[in-house]
């Protein structure tokens, strides 16, 4: 075949909202060849998911296409009608999403959802597509394909889940695979993995895929060629090596030292002028005097052990010691009990066993219903893992920000607690403008720095994060 | 915020507009219910045996009963008792249901369970008829039907906010909140309340509808509000006695005020859900 497989040439996309019309999406052309791979790289709200979504056709109700041609195989699939199209979807390109658990759905065993997936494009006895669906799962390579054939989403984990979506996608042989930030919900083992998955699948049947994403380090190790966009515009276009060598557009050299390796430091990854207020705050910073020996240390766990009512203990004999200034890395797999220690620790919930000294003082036997009273309570400070649900819905970032200190400093209304987390606020570099807005109106990073302004703001002697 | 509520207010409207003509519907009845008996062409109480069983004329818009009271005046102000009545027997099963409801979803365990095995008890029970036993046993009087209904609303309430509080009650905000030193109960009632209103609000609107006509459904049988009161459910009952004879207003006009007030609140109910609904927020 020649010519590209998919030529998308100067494509707006408006969306009406009430604020009126949005273009998201304004002039953007680029072409893919048959097998090719392709990484569509930008920060959230750059457009690329609304590129790849009008490509598809999955635009929600208020988005429309109102100018330039999408091309497949030369035939422009912005005009054909809804009808056609539904032909294309599955056979032709077919598109993986963020959150795998979502997409799937929940009351269906996933070897019949794949089935299904496959019957919606061929007529076959049942049992064919089910052992078809079965083929699938060993191309995914998931562990235990048979058993899996019976197990429901919630029973699989989220890297086993993308696999089952990269299975449904894959089930009609589609020349065309649009996968929108694949791999964002995964950890970073599991991301790995289920890239490779999809570069070797993808590599054996000759399909070519649009990758969708924010990481520019991803896309660069799997696509031969990377496109940028910013603000709905493609910004650049080039080899990765070129990318990262010579960015020419000022965004793309944003986007590349944002890019972390081994090697980068704090400095690296914030624009010059954030650079110069975090140094300016680390000059101001007194170093620490460390410990003098003989002090006891600052945190000291002794067999510490939780168990619920049923099932095995979540944690057991868990023990460890710490001293002031320190920073302990706490290490395992999802599932191996890391949170549960944090939550003892911060005294959020009970241990059935063990002892926690803080400081000295034995703090294991306060209730966790009462520990709100205790004087410990703003020197153990946590950071939750989820920005999204870390946050009152009904507070603006002030009052989150305040809402420690009005509790547990002491602190009353007025110009001191403003100054205070007008301080903490600069500290974790969230703009002052954001401070009277609801955490709907913040984006992932400007609520993680919220959330984490909240645990500094009383100046706590130990910090979890979670 | 504010201005961005009204904002988002408008849109939803431009969307719906049956919501808009709903709220209209509800402000006028509440409007009647504080001016009704200031308004009224005719003493609603008055009886006039010379005038008796007009059909709707220019002169009594709704025609008048057997007694020759003025049934439009009556409509009017049979609005003040009705929505008084469903109003304060949801907002006491509201505050309870919703306090009870809360602290069930977020403590688990013996309390949830224990409120949770009564709830079903009650929900077993068809509804009305112990609404029924009970204005029957605790005396035929108004106070008695509010209280009546609002314990048939109860159920509702606690099981709403139960699951609500519930699949909040791990999530990183309200740890969060502890951290910061409240108490279990601070964070029930200053954190994880506030959060679950907006959807009670939805649920409390629908549930109006429901309370009216229930009010109304006991009176229509004979128990609380007695005659001469001028209240819809009694007004429907004495007006079914003409119905064969052709006297069709009695019954059709406050039947109509009752259909009415109930398809406002429940327009209402769905057109608030979808303004309270953050994913509507884009």
């Amino acid at each position: 075949m020649t010519g590209p497989l998919l030529r998308i040439e100067d494509l707006h996309v408006t969306f009406s909202t009430r604020r009126g019309l949005v273009e998201a999406v304004r002039g953007v052309t680029l072409s893919l060849d048959p097998g090719e791979m392709l990484g569509l790289v930008g920060e959230s709200g750059s457009g690329k998911s609304v590129t790849g979504f009008a490509t598809t056709r999955l635009l929600d109700a208020a988005g429309r296409v109102t100018g330039g041609r999408i091309l497949y195989r030369g035939q422009d699939i912005t005009k054909i009608p809804d009808s056609d199209f539904r032909a294309l979807h599955g056979a032709a390109m077919s598109m993986i999403f963020q959150n795998p658990r979502a997409a799937l759905n929940p009351i269906r065993a996933v070897g019949l959802q794949i089935a299904d997936a496959i019957l919606s494009h061929k007529r076959l006895p049942k049992k064919e597509a089910a052992d078809e669906a079965l083929k699938l799962l060993r191309a995914v390579q998931i562990r235990d394909p048979e058993k899996r054939m019976t197990a429901y989403p919630h029973e699989l984990s989220g890297g086993m889940c993308q696999r089952v979506m990269i299975a449904i996608a894959i089930s009609c042989n589609p020349m065309l695979l649009i996968a929108d930030e694949p791999t964002t919900g995964l950890d970073v083992t599991t991301q790995k993995v289920v890239m490779d998955l999809l570069a070797v699948i993808a590599a054996e049947r000759g399909m070519a895929t649009i990758l969708i994403t924010h990481d520019l380090g991803l896309a660069a190790q799997y696509c031969r060629r990377v496109v940028v966009m910013e603000k709905g515009r493609l910004v650049e276009e080039a080899t990765p090596e070129k990318l990262f060598r010579h960015p020419q557009h000022g965004y793309t050299r944003r986007l590349v030292a944002a890019s972390p390796n081994a090697t980068s430091r704090i400095e690296d990854l914030v624009t010059d002028e954030e650079r110069d207020q975090y140094l300016a705050v680390l000059a101001a910073c007194q170093p620490r005097p460390a410990a003098s020996p003989g002090t006891p240390p600052l945190l000291d766990v002794k067999k510490l052990a939780k168990r619920y009512d049923q099932g095995p203990p979540a944690v057991a004999d868990f023990s460890m010691t710490m001293a002031a200034g320190e920073s302990v890395g706490l290490v395992g797999e999802s599932g191996s009990g890391k949170t549960t220690t944090s939550r003892m620790i911060c005294r959020l919930i009970d241990p059935s066993d063990g002892e926690i000294l803080f400081d000295g003082q034995s703090i294991g036997h306060l209730a966790a219903r009462d520990f709100h009273r205790s004087p410990i309570r703003k020197d153990i400070q946590i950071v939750f893992q989820d920005p999204n649900e870390s946050l009152n819905p009904r507070y603006t970032a002030f009052d989150c920000i305040a809402h420690p200190l009005l509790r547990l400093a002491g602190m009353r209304p007025g110009d001191a607690l403003t100054r205070r987390v007008e301080e903490c606020a600069q500290r974790v570099g969230l703009p002052l403008e954001l401070l009277p807005r609801f955490p709907h109106q913040l984006s992932g990073g400007q609520k993680a720095r919220v959330g984490i302004a909240r645990a500094i703001a009383c100046r706590p002697r130990l910090l979890v994060l979670d | 915020m504010a201005s961005s509520t009204l904002r988002h207010t408008i849109w939803i409207l431009r969307g719906n507009p049956l919501t808009g003509i709903a709220a209209a519907g509800v402000a006028l009845l509440i409007l009647i219910a504080i001016l009704g008996p200031s308004i009224v062409p005719y003493d609603p109480i008055a009886s006039n045996v010379s005038q008796a069983l007009m059909p709707p004329s220019a002169a009594h818009l709704a025609g008048t009963d057997q007694l020759g009271r003025d049934t439009f005046s009556r409509l009017l102000v049979a609005t003040r008792l009705d929505l008084a009545i469903a109003v304060s027997a949801v907002g006491i099963s509201f505050v309870l249901g919703a306090v009870t409801g809360a602290f069930c979803g977020y403590a688990g365990g013996r309390l949830d369970r224990s409120v949770g095995r009564f709830v079903d008890v009650m929900m077993a029970f068809p509804l009305f008829v112990l609404a029924m036993a009970m204005v029957a046993a605790l005396g035929n009087r108004v106070e008695n039907i509010v209280f009546a209904t609002a314990i048939i609303n109860l159920p509702f309430y606690i099981r709403f906010a139960r699951a609500e509080v519930n699949v909040r009650r791990d999530v990183g905000w309200v740890e969060a909140a502890r951290a910061s030193g409240e108490s279990h109960v601070s964070v029930v009632l200053r954190f994880l309340l506030p959060n679950v209103l907006p959807a009670m609000a939805v649920q409390m609107s629908l549930n109006l509808g429901w309370a009216i006509l229930n009010a109304a459904g006991l009176s229509f049988i004979g128990l609380g509000v007695k005659p001469p009161t001028p209240e819809w459910g009694i007004m429907v009952a004495e007006g079914a006695r003409f119905i064969s004879t052709g006297k069709w207003w009695l019954v059709a006009f406050p039947g109509l005020a009752l259909m009415l007030a109930v398809l406002c609140f429940n327009l209402l109910g769905d057109g608030m859900r979808d303004i309270l609904d953050p994913r509507m927020r884009t």
